[in-house]
């Protein structure tokens, strides 16, 4: 018994592989052959997630928008009839209720969309939560909340900005995007008294503090910058006195997901389904803030470069 | 330091590089033989068939003198001969090529001389008993050696076609490594090249789309086709400009001594040729011209439309300027026009046009003054290609290339020495547009410069070794690209072990977007030289090729040759279009690397009446593309994926047979499914960056893609058929062809569009039938 045990197993050990070997080809021609024959391709996965939604909650419109892609299987222009989805608003804060509407509208390549809209204004501070239901049941949602009202707080008005010209925005504002600065100059040039605007982007320049964010413009550069292309285009003597008539300030107090990889909205990287979305079972997404402008003067006196 | 300056001076770069690479060997080819050509003679020729005035290749010229010393050598494709260091005295000199009758003459060579001789060989005996210097066969479908095959025009005709025109793209298409996306579109893939990575030379003139897009079809019908040599890789120094892969047609001469033709009709093509003397003996002319006829005539066979066009008209003249020198010239037109997707949901569908126009001069010449061989060039091709309606098309490209080549080839008793210079001036001119995209147009003139040095050393016994290196000189950067390449081949009885390396450059862009299939519309640009104002990524970066190879053939017996052969290709600076979500054509690029690796196996049996052969290749393509935004798509710096042309698994196999007067062929091709990207679903984006309505913000389609080519469409295979009989009366011939493609009526994918993913299928069974008239 104890001797042939072992020689059973020895036997039947050498024997498995043996009939397992001639059975391998086969098995891979089979599989071969199988692949060979399948014809079909699966070429949409498909998705259980209902919509893709674009748009964004202000207090500064009394109108909401927002966009709503189906995502479908198919590329295919839209048809022009009412999208069957049910498309509701809670304010979280106050706990009232919004029903939207469906619109379409024409892209300028004349292929219709669907834009939702309500009546209402989205108030300074207040979270919403957006459902769009299917005729299935499936729903697509995104939550945004409205940043609280807030102020710029610029230098005070003197003879010329400062060198560098710090703005200070509360820091109960989640995020601050779109911040543009518009130089008003003016100058003398072809024994005429001109005025020109100079635009510059101070995106991702803003930094946080525990006091508020603190946005610093150098006016110095910015100066320099503008008399060089003034030097260009208008031949402006080095020593001609340019003076800053105005300083505008714009910014979008935004909410915490509204905020583009590196801070630059490019469109060919946010096209990219999952980037900057806030959108839950589904794609996309709903910003909420409001813009904010102020204008500084300064006392009327020039700057000698 | 006034040198350094002196050296880095554009205007003499090219000079400079020329004395410091090609004076030397132009000295110690030259000057060592110069001493001992005063004391001895040498012997030079062309040999050529007598019938019909065609250059005849490999065929052995030796001298035997009084004692029965000999000396021998073989001709070259232009049936081009040179013996030198000869001592003086008197000789019988042998010319004999299998099917043909031996040519003797003697010959008294005295010191210093140099005697041109033509010899015209006559069809007729078998003279087996010759020494033979090199085996008389240089094509076959196992016949691979570091890379090359040579396609001969009889390799061609064995492949079943729907017609009995012959055209070199079937046969193509059918070798391992070769990939076609489809049976239309013309593009080729070699060894995970792009087309546009690929030389097409026409008698050395660069061709830039010559495959027509019905994929049975090229500018290339076998009447017009001497040889062909393939080259998959490895290729050497004397080609250059391109990374991926050499197709070098060299077309017939004309038939100098009486005038002959063939006229064959078929449901999709009819087509024609006629040469013969202009001036018997000295000048003949060969023109074929091909039209076809699918649009009408195929359509009710295959049944379903075929909306394509197509066609060519080739002209040679070819003349013997003198006992030693040779001038021919040749003319190509070809036109493509067709729609590869016709559904495109309701918009017209868009039809992309394409035509080559090519024209060169070629002077062949063996100066009396040293043991060379010249061969010049001049030539000009041009390719505008257009996609969308014909009165205003979306977008639109021309190349066009003005090329001047001069290659010498000096003989030496152990080594031959080839060297050569090119220069050519290409032009680009493009307009890129279409449904959501800007229009972008851009005129860029570029001039390329080569020079080039490649000996061959017969080393030892059975062994040939063939280091290179091509100095190529691009607008892209100041500095040449120096090329450095070796071929190396060991042959002893029934084995030969073969090798190849280099490393290639390309400065022209062929730029398409290879997430759609059917989009065949290729954008030609370059590669820009780095500016500070310019943010390109292209910007002094030209695409990169290192290839090695490593082969062995076995030929056990006349009848059965097998061979093996594994490469690998490490691709860099590559542009691919970027990726994105935009359902459009993108011209955005991105740089990527590739690495492309594998082998093939081939057996062939030569069994008369029996022909066939099985070739099976296997390649892994993998391209590594870096764009800013892959990481926050996809986690990482770099995405790696298999592009669409990688097949990883190919099989064709062939097989010809005589049975009482019927010629039956019948191919089989296998190929495993071409990835492509599978995608989640179709939604829309608008770009939310202020504080607006959204129904004031534009939208856009958006197609929510999976990873990028994460799937693969099904296996591609099908049978073909053909069965011909040729009867004769005389001098003429009557063929008739009939043919089934695709027998088991297989419903193999053309492409998938991504963006609507629509399934586009290749061409369904279909018989076809076709006559061929010959008069000889």
């Amino acid at each position: 018994m104890t001797t042939n045990g072992p020689h059973a197993t020895r036997r039947t050990r050498r024997r498995a592989p043996g009939r397992v070997r001639p059975l391998l080809p086969v098995l891979m021609l089979l599989a071969m052959l199988a692949s060979g024959c399948e014809e079909d391709v699966t070429a949409v996965l498909g998705t259980e997630r209902p919509y893709t939604l674009y748009g964004v909650l202000t207090p500064q419109s009394d109108t909401q928008w927002v966009r709503v892609f189906p995502i479908e299987t198919v590329l295919r222009p839209t048809d022009p009839v009412p999208l069957d989805a049910e498309f509701r608003s809670n304010d979280l804060t106050d706990g009232s209720a919004n029903v939207w509407r469906d619109s379409l509208i024409r892209e300028a390549n004349g292929q219709y969309a669907h834009v939702f809209w309500s009546r209402f204004q989205a108030p300074f501070g207040h979270r919403y939560r957006i459902e769009v239901t299917r005729a299935d049941g499936a729903v697509t949602a995104v939550e945004a909340t409205v940043p609280p009202f807030a102020e710029m707080i610029l230098p005070p008005r003197t003879e010329s900005p400062p060198a560098l010209f710090t703005v200070v925005v509360p820091p109960q504002i989640p995020n601050l995007i779109r911040i543009e600065i518009t130089y008003t100059v003016r100058f003398r040039a072809d024994a005429q008294v001109r005025r020109e605007k100079a635009f510059f982007s101070y995106d991702g320049r803003q930094r946080r503090t525990p006091e508020g964010w603190l946005l610093q413009i150098n006016v110095a550069q910015d100066s320099r910058i503008i008399r060089e292309e003034l030097k260009r285009r208008f031949r402006l003597d080095p020593d001609t006195p340019l003076k800053i008539a105005s300083l505008e300030i714009r910014m979008i107090a935004a909410n915490a997901a509204w905020n583009p990889p590196g801070g630059i909205f490019d469109p060919e990287v946010l096209v990219q389904p999952g980037v900057m979305s806030n959108v839950r079972n589904g794609f996309g997404f709903v910003g909420a803030g409001y813009r904010m402008e102020e204008t500084w003067i300064p006392l009327d006196t020039l700057i000698v470069n | 330091m006034s040198r350094f300056r002196r050296i880095r001076h554009p205007r003499t770069s090219v000079g400079a590089l020329l004395l410091r690479w090609l004076l030397p060997v132009i000295v110690l080819g030259l000057l060592p033989g110069a001493g001992v050509r005063a004391q001895t003679a040498s012997v030079r020729g062309f040999v050529t068939d007598a019938s019909n005035g065609q250059p005849l290749e490999l065929v052995n010229v030796a001298l035997r003198d009084a004692d029965d010393a000999f000396r021998g050598t073989v001709t070259n494709r232009d049936g081009l001969f040179l013996l030198q260091g000869i001592p003086p005295g008197r000789y019988t000199l042998r010319a004999s090529f299998i099917g043909y009758r031996v040519a003797t003459d003697t010959l008294v060579l005295f010191p210093g001389e140099t005697r041109t001789i033509t010899l015209a060989l006559v069809p007729g005996d078998t003279s087996l008993d010759e020494v033979l210097v090199e085996g008389e066969r240089t094509s076959g479908a196992a016949r691979l050696t570091a890379g090359q095959q040579t396609i001969r025009p009889r390799d061609i005709d064995l492949v079943p076609t729907p017609d009995l025109s012959g055209d070199l793209a079937g046969l193509l298409t059918s070798l391992p490594g070769v990939v076609s996306v489809g049976d239309r579109g013309g593009q080729l893939f070699v060894r995970g090249g792009e087309p546009s990575q690929n030389l097409v030379l026409l008698d050395g003139i660069l061709l830039y789309q010559p495959f027509h897009i019905l994929g049975f079809y090229s500018a290339f019908p076998s009447d017009i086709i001497n040889r062909t040599d393939v080259y998959a890789g490895g290729f050497g120094s004397r080609f250059g400009e391109r990374i991926s892969s050499v197709i070098d047609v060299t077309t017939r001469n004309g038939n100098n001594q009486r005038f002959s033709g063939a006229a064959t009709l078929s449901p999709f093509v009819s087509a024609a040729r006629v040469e013969g003397p202009i001036l018997r003996n000295r000048l003949s002319v060969l023109a074929s011209v091909r039209e076809s006829l699918v649009e009408h005539g195929a359509e009710t066979l295959v049944g379903e439309p075929l909306p394509f066009a197509f066609g060519d008209l080739f002209v040679k003249l070819h003349g013997l300027t003198s006992r030693s020198s040779r001038l021919s010239a040749i003319v190509l037109r070809t036109h493509d026009r067709g729609v590869l997707d016709r559904d495109t949901g309701g918009r017209p569908p868009d039809e992309v046009r394409w035509r080559n126009l090519a024209a060169g001069v070629r002077f062949l010449s063996l100066p009396s003054a040293s043991p060379l061989m010249l061969d010049a060039r001049v030539s000009f091709s041009r390719l505008p290609t257009e996609l969308g309606p014909r009165d205003a098309p979306l977008r639109s490209s021309t190349i066009e290339n003005l090329h001047f080549a001069a290659d010498a080839t000096f003989f030496g008793n152990r080594s031959d020495t080839d060297l050569g210079i090119s220069f050519r001036i290409v032009k680009l001119r493009s307009r890129l547009g279409g449904l959501y995209q800007n229009i972008e147009e851009r005129d860029v003139r570029l001039q390329h410069a080569a020079v080039y040095v490649e000996p061959e050393f017969h080393a030892g016994p059975g062994l040939r070794i063939r280091p290179g290196l091509r100095v190529q000189f691009f607008d892209v950067r100041f500095d040449p690209f120096l090329e450095p390449r070796l071929r190396l081949i060991w042959a002893s009885g029934p084995h030969q072990v073969s090798a190849a390396a280099g490393i290639y450059h390309q400065a022209i862009l062929g730029l398409s977007d290879r997430r759609d299939a059917a989009s065949v519309f290729t954008a030609w640009t370059n590669v820009p030289r780095p500016r500070s104002d310019l943010d390109d990524v292209r910007a002094g970066r030209a695409p990169r090729a290192l290839h090695g190879l490593l082969g062995y053939r076995l030929t056990p017996s006349p009848s059965l040759e097998l061979s093996v052969e594994g490469f690998y290709k490490r691709l860099t600076n590559l542009f691919i279009a970027e990726w994105t979500a935009f359902p459009r054509f993108t011209t955005n690029l991105q740089p990527a690397t590739g690495r492309s690796y594998g082998f093939d196996l081939r057996a062939e049996v030569r069994r008369p009446p029996f022909y066939g052969y099985v070739t099976y290749g296997f390649s892994i393509t993998r391209y590594e593309a870096r764009q800013a935004s892959l990481r926050l798509w996809y986690g990482t710096e770099a995405l790696a994926f298999n592009p669409p042309h990688d097949r990883r698994h190919q099989v064709n196999a062939l097989a010809s047979l005589e049975v009482f007067g019927f010629g039956l062929s019948m191919r089989w091709a296998f190929g495993s499914g071409l990835p492509f990207s599978q995608a989640v679903g179709f939604d829309g984006f608008a770009l939310i960056d202020d504080v607006k309505s959204a129904a004031r913000i534009p939208g856009f389609r958006r197609v929510i893609y999976e990873r990028p080519f994460n799937a693969r469409l099904p296996t591609y295979h099908r049978l073909d058929f053909s069965v011909e009989r040729t009867i004769r009366f005389r001098r003429a011939a009557l063929t008739g062809q009939f043919s089934l493609i695709n027998v088991y009526d297989r419903r193999n994918i053309f492409f998938l569009d991504v963006f609507t993913l629509r399934r586009t299928d290749q061409l369904p069974l279909f018989p076809s039938f076709g006559l061929r008239l010959t008069y000889e």
